[in-house]
């Protein structure tokens, strides 16, 4: 069943797929080569990169509020 | 509530990108702030229900991505970003890339449609699988597949990549340097 494969990708950034093979790719369009979907991953990562942050103490906080009366309290 | 130890360890563990997976699905810091303390609140308020050794981060995800497409809904007209703003509500910027590729990246982001910008993120950044990007999301895992691929075809559209040593100039530029007949 290999062949409706798209030409130019081994399906090599799919390595978390079970079966890349399976896939129907390209509704009209061709499926993307392995040194874009890089290229696309390694801008996508350093993009979530700059949002990651320490937790916030507010939600630290938050769930040690919430925690406390537990504590505290009669049960 | 009696909330045992491990389990908000675990919970506070997973914030750093629950948040950052709220950020790139709102745009917006703040939104996304309230995204996590109402995803926190509901979890805890819900914590019977979370099975010990199972995904606590998937869990949390899909909480989060509940709530925000429910308000979503609510406020389409609002996050409508025709012009970019998404973008700008981003304040900083990767020392790898340059503050151009970043913005032209981040734009590029916030003209998918919805499904598929966070089937992108949960895949590409978020590190979670097929299977429980497809649990998060309450959809097949073949959607997700299709989804990940049109975003990822779509953005290379949107930046133009078609050679990762390439990564900039425009078609007519490139057909100048490859000697293509533009016309």
């Amino acid at each position: 069943m290999k062949e409706r494969k798209p030409p130019d990708n081994p399906g090599s950034d799919e390595s978390m797929e079970t079966r890349p093979s399976t896939m129907k790719k390209g509704k009209g369009q061709a499926a993307l080569g392995r040194d874009i979907q890089a290229k696309i991953g390694q801008q996508l990562r350093s993009y979530y990169d700059t949002l990651i942050e320490p937790t916030p103490d507010r939600f630290a906080d938050l769930l040690r509020q919430l925690d406390k009366p537990a504590k505290e309290g009669s049960e | 509530m009696t909330l045992d130890p491990a389990i908000r360890e675990q919970i506070l563990a997973a914030v750093p990108s629950l948040r950052a997976f709220a950020i790139s699905l709102s745009g917006n810091v703040d939104r996304a702030d309230d995204l996590v303390q109402e995803t926190l609140l509901r979890a805890l308020a819900n914590i019977h229900s979370f099975q010990p050794g199972t995904n606590m981060p998937a869990w949390l995800f899909t909480i989060l991505r509940n709530l925000f497409r429910s308000e979503y809904r609510k406020r389409r007209r609002e996050v409508e970003d025709a012009d970019g703003s998404y973008a700008e509500t981003l304040k900083t910027h990767p020392e790898q890339t340059s503050h151009v590729e970043f913005k032209e990246f981040t734009a590029a982001l916030g003209k998918l449609p919805e499904d598929q910008r966070e089937a992108l993120i949960l895949i590409g950044a978020s590190g979670f699988s097929y299977e429980e990007a497809a649990e998060i999301c309450g959809c097949a895992v073949g959607t997700i597949k299709s989804r990940v691929n049109r975003a990822r075809t779509r953005l290379a559209n949107l930046l133009h990549i078609d050679n990762p040593n390439d990564f900039g100039p425009d078609r007519a530029t490139r057909a100048v340097l490859t000697g293509d007949d533009v016309a």
